[in-house]
């Protein structure tokens, strides 16, 4: 395919002659005799006009000339004029439409709005041609229909005409829709520095979690209401509480350090394997873990290893004031656990309550925080 | 640059006269190359014959076909049986 050749079928007398002054000007390559008159060989496709004339000198008759190669075969596409009109026709269809806008695309637009703007801009242009779309009448006519539009940019790219958009961010003074500041904790109010809004609280006020501190509105000289966003720093002390009970009689269920481990083979779920032999410990504790031994679909083997720790049960009796300290601190680390950084704690107050054969330390933080949102 | 038939001649030290009128190489029998030929006699499928600068070569065979063939250096394909110089 590659080599460009012509292959030239002769007939005539003294075909030797004629080779002979043939390839003092051009190389000949498998040449073959059929008959006594009758020869093939090739050339090169370059030189085949020259080895016709050579030919015709020498009283050869070409009875055959076929071409063959890559060059033959685009010189053969190029001379079929129906393949060549048809290239022809395909290149100018293309090229013609490629002057027309074939899609609108809007890019930055939420909640549906880049459909409003699609048929908008697409009933605005009264043709699709390139070169006669106006894109900064379009940026001008899009801004005017969408107020809630800040910036608009429209450029043709490629067979699209891209439309970008920013909308507007509308403060939220304007939107109008506020929510009243409420409380976050439970305490008692002691301080109050309102900016913004109508309070609901007064100071010494006992407020809980979630209720309303100040209101989304105020009232003008005239009684109207207006709306706008609740502002206050509002202070209360506010009650950290951690709590621990004691039972002077407890059961506690304790390790002896005794373990076994047991391990079981799974195919899927479906037990195949196990090392258990018989009952080890009478009361156990068990942790176990599955981990897979194959990783294909094809045999999903698993492997569970059980561990068995045996335990004991002890009574513990333990009298309150042998452990109150250690209960009262326990209880004081819980009420911590709820303090910020940088908290100042006002006081701190335990409560014990009684019962038969328990107690509860109730201890309790007092200290002063911003309620507000 | 580098002549195969050149470097034998000098390994062998013969006389260069005599020795730089043709060259020929028979390849398994099947492939014939020879150099310095003046032309060709005769072509056919049994026989080819060409000259050379003093005599003419024949080679006898069957299915030979000219592979390539240009002033100087011609390749013959086929079943080779025989080469003869005859001067």
């Amino acid at each position: 395919m590659m080599k460009n050749r012509s292959k030239i079928t002769i007939k005539g007398l003294n075909q030797e002659r004629a080779i002979n002054h043939l390839v003092k000007h051009v190389k000949i390559f498998n040449f073959k005799r059929e008959d006594n008159n009758i020869s093939h060989f090739e050339v090169e496709y370059k030189n085949r006009n020259k080895v016709k004339k050579m030919l015709d000198k020498h009283n050869i008759e070409i009875v055959a000339l076929s071409n063959f190669g890559i060059v033959n075969f685009f010189t053969r596409l190029i001379k079929s004029y129906g393949v060549m009109i048809g290239l022809a026709l395909s290149v100018a269809l293309y090229a013609g439409q490629y002057n027309f806008i074939l899609k609108i695309e809007v890019f930055g637009a939420k909640n549906g709005l880049s459909g409003e703007i699609m048929t908008f801009v697409d009933d605005l242009l009264s043709s699709k041609l390139k070169s006669q779309i106006d894109t900064l009448e379009v940026e001008k006519q899009v801004r005017d229909r969408y107020a809630q539009i800040s910036s608009v940019s429209v450029a043709i790219i490629g067979q699209s005409l891209v439309i970008n958009v920013n909308e507007v961010d509308v403060p939220e003074e304007m939107s109008g829709k506020f929510l009243p500041m409420v409380s976050e904790y439970d305490g008692r109010v002691n301080q109050i520095q309102l900016i913004q809004g109508t309070l609901a609280v007064n100071e010494g006020d006992i407020v809980k979690k979630g209720d309303v501190l100040v209101y989304p509105y105020i009232f003008d000289s005239q009684g109207n209401k207006i709306d706008t966003q609740p502002k206050a720093d509002i202070y209360a002390d506010v009650w950290l509480i951690g709590e621990e009970v004691h039972h002077d009689y407890t059961i506690q269920t304790q390790r002896t350090g005794a373990k076994a481990e047991i391990n079981e083979v799974y195919l899927n779920n479906l037990l195949i394997y196990s090392s258990a032999k018989e009952k080890i410990f009478d009361n156990f504790e068990v942790e176990c873990c599955t981990k897979p031994l194959t990783k294909n679909i094809v045999l999903p083997l698993n492997l569970k290893k059980i561990t068995m720790y045996e335990v004991q049960t002890i009574e513990v009796k333990e009298d309150f004031s042998q452990v109150k300290s250690k209960i009262i601190e326990n209880a004081r680390q819980k009420a911590l656990i709820f303090l910020q950084e940088n908290e100042i704690i006002k006081e701190e107050n335990v409560n014990v309550r009684e019962g038969n054969g328990w107690h509860q330390v109730s201890y309790v933080i007092t200290l002063q925080r911003n309620i507000g949102g | 640059m580098f002549n195969f038939f050149d470097e034998i001649k000098t390994k062998m030290k013969v006389k260069e006269d005599a020795l730089y009128d043709y060259n020929i190489v028979n390849i398994s029998g099947r492939l014939l190359y020879a150099e310095g030929h003046k032309g060709i006699l005769l072509l056919s499928d049994k026989k080819v014959a060409f000259k050379i600068k003093k005599g003419q070569v024949e080679v006898c065979g069957s299915g030979l076909i000219l592979a390539e063939l240009n002033e100087n250096v011609l390749f013959i394909q086929g079943k080779i049986e025989r080469v003869e110089t005859i001067s």
